[in-house]
Order: structure tokens, then C-alpha cells, then sequence
């Protein structure tokens, strides 16, 4: 029974335990990628290396030993560094997206292949609660969105010049709405978080000035966390802006989703006077003392700049800018939208006072939060051969269909035209959740150029022109997006594979006559199916296992909904 | 038909795994396939699988471990461009084109349209001091140029259909010895060349075959022995008269030696005597080269000896490597019979521990420690009631590139090695060792396994060694061209018939390693150190050396030197005394710039640390490493970023692809180092590149990843200002290809010498007038300075 000791705390263990067993038994966190109990250590990663005394190097705690008189060191600088180093050095030979091109294009990050995956599928109501929560006035922006999702959609980046996929009409349809309205609105989704709410002695009141994009989304995510709303619009109608451009039934339509609402006291031709708040502050002075007022998002446009100059010192930390008044600048209705959303969220967090009253200044200039996303960028030629092969001949761009039956057929076929972009582990792949919380750097070092033919290691210029020229070839490179469909359950992604052999040692657990095997040698080490079996021949015995013990999204389980026709077809790697 | 004799191809290969279960023989069984086949098919490889009820991932993945196995076909011959340290700064990318170019090999193949020759590089052929050197099915050729590609290929052919005209193996050759032997009663003189595969690139082997057969008509004996490390001066040839022993430096088979002959055993025939003498001042008139020439090369050699007595190439380079009697003669075994006879195993590794041997592949871990460790692994297992063997696995996977010394001592001393390893498998109770050779040695290969049956013959080897209790087999195992199975946890996967993948330390080797049992790996180069000891006493190893890095140690001297070859001396001789007093200092015309010391483990030292005594200590201080002791000297034409890349090229090629840190991160090192030999690096990136470095050495699984950053680290200290120049798109050396630019001067003559020399015709010019270089078509290869008797070819940075 060794005694050793971890960060300053001792513990006595079993003979043949690890450094990371030990840890976990007094609870210290220590952070594993490659390895998974029960299986052999891979120490493939290195993400989990610890600092040992009297080791000049770093350690990987899944498969060291423990030793009599261990000083073990989980937290220093170093560790942390190198930790941060091992990812990001994965991370830059990780081809695949974790996100579409089309969900990170979106400032309010619509989730557009899941939306797509499930109008294609015929799930209407789940479709439109999702458009719904992201962008909160799906059918008006339907209208005057400039739609970037579509700008960068890869099935109109296929060379043979298809159309994109027509999201934003999509996410227009009224009938995808139609169940919500019925069961009034989203109020069930979130009744158990406002009862909660309800339960607290006193709900708290926040007023939201001007009724624009962002000022209704900052209302509706309040709202649904369980506050009093005070919206007050200078004008005679909610979104005043917005019905000129996009028309009162489009509104009216997303807006009837969730209002009126019992929340939300709507305060039309308000008093308020853009060109004096300071006045206005002095008028409610009283209420804010009284706590009648907890907090004001001001979400009037530009005119917001000269609320941020006549703030009273008083109450600068009860006060959130959002939209254009935060920007100061004007803004896309869904950026705006999405801002709105965003403000929200942190007023919450700050009111439950999970955010330091502080945190409110540093506000104005804090960007919108997207999560750490890998992206592979433009495709190589070999590439998009890949996509326009997953995605099957397809549906061309449909026209505008009259009848309502036609349209939804229609409307199915246009989302089945999706490339499915977004990685299938997006939300439970380790390398995602591990890069978020060390804050590695997606392109910390930029993949190798292109090597001279002959491998001299680079390529010879004649002159100077030349290398101008072919500069574009020393520009980033990185390996070829591929995919194997050769499995009918299963989808093989090697780009993604980060080389853990798990999925080796599942197979030869399960006594695979083929069996599944790291191939070739140093960098360009791969796991697959020998002489190019189809992965069927390899992972015959138990393919579940080997997806469900994969770290990452390189092998996942072919979609239920939308995928189900390609499987069919028997083509091997492509 | 192909598939029946593949058939039984692959059970025979079968064989020796059926004799030994433990074994599962998949590596050796591969390699038989590809001797038979040229290549592994997909059929071949499915054949071998089933055969030994193996899963065809297992098969499949270890055959693409490992670079030695062709997964598609080849052609007839297979061209191995060696591409090591000292190849390199010779010129061999360059060879390499030629050769591609010479057989018009389009430039997305490896092989001629007529399917005779492939070409493909390989890590270091260990023939550095004839650099560039090549590899053509298993004959080498030292001092291959771009312009005498064809010459080299015609040769090889030639000799391809002698050989296929009179088949003389070995048998032959054995049975000719002994005839000699009988007639050795009116010998006239002794003469003996070495045939190490190094002398033989230099043309050992004609030399040899030359002298066989002149020699009973001219009365006197031939052998073949070790090498005395004079690679400078290979083909070596010693004449023995009497008492008189003269050395006659770059023998060849030409006129001049029968000449040399004549002088000194004239023909008893004088009408033959007449004609040679005629033929000697017919080729003096043409040639204007005398026999007195070679007596004035062997001055030069004379400059080389050293202020230090040496004790294994003593022992080397007067026998021959395979007689075991000569051996025997010089008290060979001695020390094994004293191990057997007297004391404890226990007793013989405290000798070895007075004596202070440390490792000589690199790392300098004391080798009594090993030992005990051993031994003790051993008996603590033994304790829980089980009897276990030890294993004994000596190390000849020499990888580094620019080093020759575990080479030459398998190939020259293979006795002493096997004495070593019956020595420590005694001391640490194994009953079984292996010797684990490159399989780019193929004379190493054959000189063992011949020493292998001489001992077994003699009683050495087997059952009851010399009559004692002692059993030991021992068997040789090919590599199959993975430079990280030269690390011990590594190798013994590749014995074990798996992928060479290093696995973590602890538990180290000595506690689990073969099979799990414990297991001592040694270098070929301390083990035969071992033997000498045991035989000697520690105290005649420690007259020489430091007191903490006793005895001597082989280096490998190449590169820009003007005497390369294999040295030994003792440990703490400083590098000046290398260099410049062995070596004699740089080529003629050029400055010392730096050593390269330890190949891609160690690192470089600029001139202005020659001083620096090798022993671990010392040269790991001054950010180098002793690694194996191969020492490439480097010029002012060398670039240090590019010698960096070059190293660094090497590791990330030899990676196993384990673990991140080496896989990728010497990848994204190499990225830097590309862009920064092609000027299109930025300035901060040279702090990336160190902090990866570092990050890799703390990180990496093995030693392979942990010592691939040193020649980076250790060029960025000691040539920070060539790193930063390169940052602006300047070469100081003028050596990387994409920031300079070939130029002629005023001084050309219109010889038009180079227009011819030029590859791509980028010279133009009429006759007599100056010449100008297009930039647009210039390869930058240096051809056409070579060639240009006005030095009016210039280069310059690619901008001035």
C-alpha cells in the first residue's frame, strides 16, 4: 500500500493504482481524453500529464504508477500549459466541423441542420419550438433576414452550381407554429422553472425601454425565466421598425406565440423620452428605491448612446444596454435578436448573483459567446465530391408551391437537401468539452504546407514571381476531409479520429476475425479496416460499443431521422 | 500458379514459430514473403494471417509499421539512396534526382517504366565517410555523384551477371581458405584488407577477389579482416613481409595494384612479369598516376594516428571477423570460460561495477545497475514460487543517421559481441538472448549469424556452455526499418512480432519486458566492452577515460572532414581532438563551422565549444548529446536552419504516431522550420517553435520525442542569428534553395562547361562570351559551380 501525495494531500493506495486513480479518490479533478476505464491506457493524448518530483518531464497520470514517497503535482503552470499544448496540437490535425458553416454564420446560432433534420423528417412542432427559442420571431425575420446561413451553405458551394438550402423560408412556414399556438405559446416549456420562481418572496420586476428585435427577445427570455416584465414602446405597435419592413401579419404571427403573456405589461406610447434620461431616472427614483424596478435593459436603438452618458451613478450597476443601444450602431433584426438573448441571459446570472455586480460594466464591450467551434473552411475539390456524394442526387431548389399538402411535401424535400455539415458528437465529444474549459485555441499552429513532390520538404521557386504565385500553396493546409458510409449503423469520420485505439481494443474484446487496427506510421497513423475492408467486415460483433466508447465524433451512429435512405446505398470510402 | 508458390512460401515461413510457440514470427515471416515476392500483396499478406490464425488487422497494421515492407510492386532492383546526416550535406536530394532522373522515373512513381530499378531513400546506410552513398540490392557504393549515376548503375549490372555466371557462395570460398591454409608453408607475405560493407563501397571486395586470385601464383596469403576505422583511406590494404608491414591507402582493382604487386611479389612466369611491366609505364604515360601516389595517400593516413591506444579496434582490425580460432587465438572466450569457472554470477557484475561501464548506445546508464536490476526482477518473481529466465537482448538497431560504429562492430567483431551477451546473460540468469540488427546491415546480418554457428559448433552456445551449468541460445532478429526499435520498450514489441510502438517507463524493461519477463537490452558496443573487462579486470578498463565515464568509446567522424572514419578513444578527449587532430580539420578551402554530435537525439556545437570533453555529462551540458557517437562535421556551406529541418524531417518521419506531443507536435516543428527555409516565416514564430520544442521534450512518450527537439533546441542557441536572418528571407550560408540565386560573373569564359552540367538547360550563351543563368528554369542545385574552372558561378542572396 503506497502513500503518496497530490497537490499537498496524502492518500494511501492499492499497489498497481495510477496517479489518476489516486487522484480520483481524493477528488481531484484530473482531465482525460484518450483514455476510458476499464481499457488499456492509450497515453496517446497527454492531456492528463501531472508533474512528478524528481522526474525532469511530465507524466501521463492514466497509466503511470503509483510509487512509494510520490510527490504528485496536478495544478501548476506547466502542467497547465502543456495540457493546453497537447490539445491544441490535436486540434490542428482535426478535420471536421464541430458546428455547420450555417450555425456559426447565424448571429443568433440557429441550430439549422438539426431544424432541417427535423422538418425532413416531419417533426413540425419540434422544428418550430427550435426556430422559435433561437430566433424568437422565426416568421418575421423569415421576411427580412439577409439570410447569411445561406451565403455560406455548402450545397451552393457544390460546383455544379446547386442552390442553397432555402432556410429562411423554411424557417417562415406557418404550420410549423401552428401546435404551438394552440398549446399557447411556450409557457409549458419552461412552467416548472417560473414555479420555482413563483416560490420566492418576491418576483422581481425589470423594465425593458423600447420594443424593437432586441428588446422583445430580451423580454421573451425574461419572461420565461420567470420575471416581470415593463416593455414600453415609444410608438403605437410592439416592433414598430419591423412591421414596416416585414409587414403586421408576420409579426402579429410570431408575436401571438407568446403574447399577450401574463408576464409581460406591454406599455404602448409610453412617456419616455429618449433626449432626457436623466429625467426619466429622477422620475422613478423612488421606485427604484423601493425596489419596484430591479433592473432596466435599454433596448431603444441608437438613441440608447445618450442614456449611456446620463447614467446616474446610483443605479449604473441596475442598468444593461442591448441591441443597437449597446453597439451603438445599427444591426441585423437577428443580430439584434441574438443580442437580445444574450443580455438576457446575463442580467439573469447577474440577478440569481452569479455575476458580480461588477461584471455590468464590462458589458458594452463583451462579445456574444459562441462556444468553441473547429472549422475546416473552405473544401478542397476531393472534398465537395464527398459532400455531393452524401448528400445523393437531392432535391433541386423547389419553386413555391400553392397547394398546403404540396407545401409541406415540398417544404421536406427542400430540408432534405441539407448536408448535415455539424458534427454528430457536437454536444458530447470530449476534445469540444475539454478545449472550452483549457480555452484552447482552435488554430493555435497552422497545419503544414503543401510538400514538394520530389519531398524535399518544400517547394522550389525559380524566381520570385513564382513564389508570389505559389505562395497560395504554402497558405494552410491540412489533411482531406473523408468519411467512410461503408457500415449500414454506423459513420466513420478518420479526420475527427484522435488516434485513442479504443475502438481497437473493443473490437479485439469482442474477438473480431478481421479486426479494427492502427494503420501506417507517425503522422499520417490511422485506425481503420484492413486492405480497405468495408468497416461492416471490421466492427461486425458490437459497432455500438465502439461509437459509444469514441471520444470524439469520429465514429457515430447514422442519423435516425434523415439519414435512413443513404444508408442504403453500399458505397464504401469515399 | 503464383498463389500455390506463395503457399508454400508462407508455411515454410511458418516453421520457425511452430518451433518456438512464444514466438509468433509474423515480422520474419513477412520479410521471407517480400524476399520471395519483391512485395506484400494483398493476397500474400491474407495468406500470412491465416496461417498463423492471426486477425488481418494485426498482420496488415504491422506491416505498415514498419518501412522495410512494399505493400505494391517494385522493380527487378531496389535503389536505396542513403539520405543520413552526412549523405546529406553531400549532396544526396541532389542524387536522389539524378537517379530519378537518370532512369526517367515520372515524378508521382518510384520506378522505371521497364520495372528493373525503384528508387527510394532509406534513413542512413552507416557507409558515411563515402558519402553520398547508395544501395543497390544489398551492394553499396560509396562516392556516388549526379554525373556518374549511369557509371554506378552499369556496374551493379555487370557485376549482377559475374555473380550469375560463376555462383560462389560461401562454401566455396570456406574450402579455398583451407587449400590456402595448406600451402601457407612458402608464403612470401600476408596481406589483409578489410570487406566491412563500408570498405566494400569503396571497392573492397573487387580489391579482395583481385588479390585471391593472384595469390597463389604470386605466393602469398589473403584475408579479410575487421576494419581499422580508417574509412578515409578504405580500401585499406596491410602487406605483412617478414617483419616489414607497409599499408597501401584507396587500393583498386586496377593497374596500379597489379603494378604494386609486382614490385613486391613479382610473377614466377617472366614473359608475364615483361607484360606488366609494359602495362605499369603504358599507364603511367596515360594516366600520369604512379604506384608511388599510393604510398604518398598513405602518408596522409599516417597524420590520423593517434595520441591514444585503442582496444577494440586493436582487436578488430588484425582478424579475421568470422575465424573463430583467430578469435580464440587472442583470448577470445577467456572471459567467458573465467565466468563460468570461477565465482558467482553476482561476483562478475560487481566487476563490472568497479569497472564503471556505462551504456554506450546513449543514454550512459551505468550497465552493473541494469544488471542488478535483472537479476533481482528475476528473483523477487522467483520468490513467489515460479522460476524465471531472464532475457538478453543486444541492441544493433544503430538508426541514427551519420553514425557506423555498431555496424562496423557486429561487422568486424561479432565474436566479442556474442562473448558479451553469454557474459551478461550469465550475470543476470537468462537463458535466452536475441541480437536485434538493422535490417539495413545485411553484412552485419550475415557475419553474426555465421559467428552464431561457429560458437554453436564449438560449444558455446546451447545446452551446458564449456561444460557448466550455464544454457544460453541465442538468435538474431532482422529489423525491419524503424528508427524508434533502436528504444528498448519499442524493440521489444518488435520482437515480439507487434507494431515497434514504445510504451511507457515504468515499469522499465529490467522488471517486465520481453513476454514480461525481465529483460536486459544492451548496446552491441558495451557488451563488447563486457567481454574485454571480464577478461582484463576493471582496472585496465579504467586506465583510460574520465573517472565518471570510464574506458573508451567508438565515434563516427564524417561530413565535411578530410579524414572520416570510425575512432576510438577515450572518454574525455575533447572534440577538437577529434575533429582536428584525427580528422584533420575541414575539407581543403573551407572553415570549421560545426559538429553535429548524437544524430537526431543530440545536438550541434559551434567551433567555439571544441573544447568541450566528450563524456554524457559535458555534452549534454552544452545542449548536445553523446547519443550512439556519430559526429558529422559541418562547414560554412551548411545552413543551421536547414541541418535543424533535416533533423527534425527525420524524427517526424521515424515517429511511431503514439502520442500527440511527437506525432503532431514534431509535425507543426517541421512546419516552421519548412517555412522558415523557404523565407515565409514570421519572426514570432521562432518563439512558438521554441516553446513547442520544449513542450514536446517534457511531453513525449519515449526518448525518440523526447530528445527530436535538441538539434532544434541546440541550433536556435548557439545560431540564433541564422534563425532570425531567415526570418527576413536571408541564407547566410547560402544553402536553402528558395532565398538564393545562382549568378555568373565576369570571369567566365564561355567554356560552356556548365551549360552542359546544367539539369534543366537554364545556362545559355554563345561560346567564348559570358553566360547567363535563367532564374526562372535554375534549380539552384550547384552543378554548374561545380564544374566552372573560373569560380565565375556566384551565389547570392535570391532578392540582392
Amino acid at each position: 500500500m503506497p502513500t503518496l501525495e497530490i497537490d499537498g494531500r496524502t492518500i494511501k493506495v492499492t499497489e498497481n493504482a495510477t496517479i489518476l486513480e489516486a487522484a480520483e479518490c481524493l477528488g481531484i479533478h484530473i482531465p482525460t481524453l484518450c483514455y476510458a476505464k476499464g481499457y488499456a491506457p492509450g497515453t496517446s493524448c497527454m492531456v492528463c500529464v501531472v508533474e512528478v518530483k524528481n522526474q525532469n518531464r511530465l507524466l501521463p497520470a492514466c497509466a503511470t504508477p503509483v510509487c512509494e514517497g510520490m510527490i504528485v503535482r496536478t495544478d501548476t503552470e506547466e502542467v497547465q500549459e502543456a495540457r493546453k499544448t497537447a490539445l491544441e496540437l490535436i486540434l490542428s490535425d482535426h478535420v471536421g466541423d464541430c458546428q455547420a458553416p450555417c450555425e456559426v454564420a447565424c448571429p443568433a446560432g440557429f441550430q439549422i441542420p438539426q431544424f432541417l433534420r427535423l422538418i425532413a423528417c416531419g417533426k413540425f412542432e419540434e422544428a418550430g419550438t427550435l426556430a422559435m427559442l433561437s430566433l424568437i420571431l422565426p416568421q418575421t425575420l423569415s421576411a427580412i433576414c439577409p439570410s447569411s446561413c445561406k451565403k455560406i451553405c455548402r450545397r451552393g458551394h457544390l460546383d455544379d452550381g446547386q442552390l442553397s438550402v432555402d432556410v429562411n423560408r423554411l424557417h417562415g412556414l406557418s404550420f410549423l407554429y401552428d401546435t404551438l399556438k394552440k398549446s399557447s405559446g411556450l409557457a409549458g416549456d419552461s412552467q416548472s422553472e417560473i414555479e420555482q420562481n413563483q416560490k420566492e418572496e418576491k418576483r422581481k420586476t425589470i423594465r425593458i425601454i423600447g420594443a424593437g428585435p432586441s428588446g422583445l427577445a430580451a423580454a421573451f427570455v425574461l419572461s420565461q425565466k420567470g420575471y416581470d416584465i415593463v416593455l414600453s414602446e415609444r410608438g403605437l405597435a410592439l416592433a414598430q421598425s419591423l412591421r414596416e419592413r416585414a409587414g403586421d401579419v408576420c409579426v402579429d404571427n410570431d408575436l401571438g406565440l407568446w403574447m399577450p403573456s401574463e408576464r409581460i405589461c406591454v406599455r404602448v406610447q409610453d412617456e419616455m423620452n429618449e433626449n432626457d434620461p436623466q429625467s426619466w431616472f429622477q422620475l422613478r427614483q423612488s421606485e427604484f428605491n423601493q425596489t419596484k424596478i430591479d433592473f432596466v435593459v435599454v433596448a431603444c436603438g441608437k438613441a440608447g448612446r445618450s442614456w449611456k452618458e446620463a447614467l446616474p451613478d446610483a443605479v449604473k450597476t441596475r442598468v444593461a444596454f442591448c441591441g443597437e443601444a449597446r453597439h451603438g450602431c445599427g444591426q441585423m433584426a437577428v443580430r439584434a435578436i441574438a443580442d437580445g438573448v444574450h443580455v438576457a441571459h446575463f442580467v439573469d446570472r447577474l440577478m440569481n448573483e452569479e455575476l458580480d455586480e461588477q461584471t455590468i460594466l464590462s458589458l458594452p464591450s463583451e462579445k456574444v459567446q459562441h462556444r468553441f467551434s473547429v472549422h475546416m473552411g473552405t473544401l478542397f475539390d476531393e472534398e465537395k465530391r464527398v459532400f455531393r456524394h452524401l448528400a445523393g442526387e437531392g432535391a433541386e431548389a423547389c419553386p413555391q408551391s400553392t397547394s398546403a399538402e404540396n407545401e409541406i411535401e415540398k417544404s421536406k424535400a427542400e430540408a432534405a437537401r441539407c448536408l448535415h455539415c455539424d458534427c454528430r458528437a457536437a454536444d458530447n465529444c470530449k476534445l469540444r468539452l475539454l478545449a472550452e474549459e483549457m480555452g484552447a485555441r482552435a488554430r493555435a499552429y497552422l497545419p503544414h504546407p503543401i510538400p514538394h513532390a520530389d519531398g524535399g520538404g518544400y517547394n522550389v521557386h525559380s524566381n520570385r514571381e513564382h513564389v508570389a504565385a505559389d505562395e497560395n500553396s504554402l497558405k494552410p493546409h491540412r489533411k482531406i476531409y473523408r468519411i467512410d458510409t461503408s457500415h449500414a449503423d454506423i459513420l466513420y469520420e478518420p479526420g475527427k479520429c484522435i488516434l485513442c485505439g479504443l475502438c481497437i481494443q473493443v473490437a479485439q474484446n469482442a474477438g473480431e476475425a478481421l479486426g479494427h487496427a492502427f494503420l501506417g506510421r507517425g503522422f499520417s497513423v490511422q485506425v481503420g479496416s484492413p486492405l480497405h475492408e468495408p468497416l461492416e467486415q471490421a466492427l461486425r460483433t458490437d459497432p455500438n460499443a465502439c461509437v459509444k466508447i469514441c471520444p470524439t465524433g469520429a465514429l457515430s451512429f447514422r442519423d435516425d431521422c434523415d439519414r435512413s435512405e443513404k444508408a442504403q446505398r453500399n458505397n464504401t470510402e469515399i | 500458379m503464383r498463389m500455390s508458390s506463395d503457399r508454400s512460401e508462407v508455411s515454410s515461413a511458418a516453421e520457425p514459430s511452430q518451433k518456438n510457440p512464444e514466438r509468433f514470427g509474423l515480422i520474419p515471416m513477412l520479410q521471407q514473403v517480400q524476399v520471395r515476392e519483391g512485395y506484400l500483396s494483398a493476397e500474400a499478406l491474407r495468406l500470412v494471417a491465416q496461417t498463423l490464425s492471426l486477425p488481418l488487422a494485426r498482420v496488415v497494421s504491422t506491416a505498415t509499421f514498419y518501412s522495410q515492407f512494399r505493400l505494391k510492386p517494385c522493380g527487378k532492383h531496389i535503389v536505396r539512396v542513403c539520405t543520413g546526416t552526412a549523405c546529406h550535406v553531400k549532396g544526396a536530394e541532389r542524387l536522389v534526382s539524378a537517379f530519378r532522373q537518370t532512369l526517367s522515373i515520372a515524378s508521382h512513381e518510384d520506378t522505371d517504366e521497364t520495372k528493373t530499378f525503384t528508387v527510394e531513400k532509406v534513413g542512413c546506410l552507416g557507409c558515411c565517410v563515402l558519402a553520398p552513398a547508395v544501395q543497390i540490392d544489398g551492394v553499396i557504393f560509396g562516392h556516388v555523384r549526379p554525373d556518374t549515376v549511369r557509371q554506378t548503375l552499369d556496374h551493379f549490372l555487370q557485376q549482377k551477371n559475374r555473380q550469375a555466371g560463376s555462383a560462389s557462395d560461401f562454401e566455396d570460398e570456406e574450402k579455398k581458405r583451407a587449400e590456402q591454409d595448406v600451402s601457407a608453408a612458402n608464403v612470401r607475405g600476408r596481406l589483409s584488407i578489410c570487406t566491412c560493407a563500408s570498405c566494400r563501397a569503396a571497392g573492397a571486395e573487387d580489391v579482395y577477389r583481385r588479390l585471391k586470385d593472384e595469390s597463389v601464383s604470386r605466393g602469398f596469403v589473403v584475408q579479410e579482416t575487421g576494419c581499422s576505422g580508417w574509412s578515409f583511406a578504405a580500401p585499406l590494404l596491410v602487406i605483412e613481409q617478414g617483419e616489414t608491414m607497409t599499408r597501401f591507402a584507396n587500393v583498386q582493382d586496377d593497374p596500379l595494384l597489379l603494378s604494386l604487386l609486382d614490385r613486391m611479389f613479382p610473377k614466377m612466369n617472366p614473359v608475364a612479369r615483361v607484360m606488366r611491366s609494359a602495362v605499369r609505364v603504358l599507364d603511367v604515360a596515360l594516366t600520369g598516376k604512379t604506384s608511388m601516389q599510393t604510398n604518398s595517400i598513405s602518408c596522409e593516413f599516417e597524420k590520423a594516428q593517434q595520441p591514444w591506444s585503442s582496444v577494440l579496434l586493436q582487436r578488430m582490425q588484425n582478424v579475421s571477423p568470422v575465424d573463430l580460432s583467430a578469435y580464440q587465438r587472442e583470448g577470445g572466450f577467456d572471459g567467458l570460460k573465467k565466468c563460468l569457472q570461477e565465482q558467482r554470477p553476482e561476483d562478475w557484475t560487481g566487476i563490472i561495477e568497479k569497472s564503471g561501464l556505462r551504456g554506450r548506445g546513449g543514454g550512459g546508464f551505468p550497465a552493473a545497475e541494469k544488471w542488478r536490476q535483472v537479476w533481482l526482477a528475476r528473483q523477487n518473481v522467483a520468490d513467489t514460487g515460479e522460476t524465471v529466465n531472464s532475457v538478453v537482448i543486444a541492441n544493433g538497431d544503430e538508426g541514427d543517421p551519420g553514425a557506423f560504429m555498431d555496424r562496423t562492430l557486429m561487422e568486424s567483431f561479432p565474436f566479442g559481441i556474442l562473448e558479451g551477451m553469454l557474459i551478461a546473460a550469465y550475470c543476470t540468469g537468462a537463458t535466452r538472448g536475441y541480437i536485434y540488427i538493422r535490417a539495413e546491415y545485411p553484412l552485419a546480418l550475415a557475419r553474426i549469424r555465421q559467428a552464431l554457428q561457429s560458437c554453436q559448433r564449438a560449444g558455446l552456445l546451447g545446452e551446458k556452455i564449456l561444460g557448466s551449468d550455464f544454457s544460453c541460445e541465442i538468435e538474431i532478429v532482422s529489423g525491419a526499418g524503424a528508427f524508434v526499435c533502436g528504444e528498448e520498450t519499442a524493440l521489444i514489441s518488435s520482437i515480439e512480432g507487434r507494431r515497434g510502438m514504445p510504451t511507457l517507463k515504468p515499469p522499465y524493461p529490467s522488471q517486465s519486458g520481453l513476454y514480461g519477463l525481465p529483460t536486459l537490452v544492451q548496446n552491441v558496443e558495451t557488451l563488447a566492452n563486457v567481454a574485454l573487462i571480464i577478461r582484463q579486470g576493471a582496472e585496465v578498463f579504467q586506465q583510460q577515460g574520465t573517472e565518471k565515464s570510464p574506458g573508451t568509446k567508438l565515434f563516427a567522424l564524417a561530413g565535411k572532414v578530410k579524414r572520416g572514419g570510425l575512432i576510438e578513444a577515450p572518454m574525455g578527449v575533447t572534440i577538437s581532438d577529434i575533429v582536428e587532430g584525427w580528422g584533420g580539420g575541414a575539407e581543403d578551402g573551407q572553415t570549421l563551422k560545426a559538429v553535429q554530435i548524437g544524430g537526431p537525439s543530440g545536438g550541434v556545437l559551434p567551433v567555439s565549444h571544441f573544447n568541450t570533453p566528450v563524456t554524457y555529462e559535458a555534452l549534454r551540458e552544452a545542449g548536445a548529446m553523446m547519443g550512439s557517437g556519430g559526429m558529422v562535421v559541418l562547414d560554412g556551406r551548411d545552413c543551421m536552419v536547414e541541418i535543424a529541418r533535416y533533423f527534425l524531417s527525420f524524427t517526424q518521419k521515424e515517429s511511431c504516431g503514439r502520442c500527440a506531443p511527437c506525432r503532431i507536435g514534431t509535425r507543426r516543428m517541421l512546419d516552421i522550420l519548412e517555412r522558415l527555409c523557404a523565407g515565409t516565416a514570421k519572426p514570432e514564430e521562432l518563439q512558438q517553435l521554441k516553446d513547442l520544442a520544449l513542450m514536446v521534450k517534457k511531453t513525449s512518450l519515449c526518448g525518440l520525442g523526447q530528445t527530436a527537439a535538441n538539434p532544434v533546441l541546440s541550433a536556435m542557441r548557439f545560431f540564433a542569428d541564422e534563425f532570425e536572418a531567415h526570418t527576413r528571407g536571408r541564407c547566410p550560408a547560402h544553402s536553402c534553395k528558395a532565398l538564393i540565386k545562382y549568378r555568373i560573373t565576369e570571369n567566365c569564359i564561355g567554356c560552356l562547361q556548365c551549360a552542359r552540367a546544367c539539369p534543366v538547360g537554364a545556362i545559355s550563351g554563345n561560346a567564348h562570351e559570358k553566360q547567363r543563368i535563367d532564374p526562372d528554369l535554375c534549380l539552384r542545385c550547384g552543378g554548374c559551380s561545380a564544374v566552372c574552372p573560373e569560380n565565375a558561378v556566384e551565389v547570392t542572396d535570391a532578392d540582392a
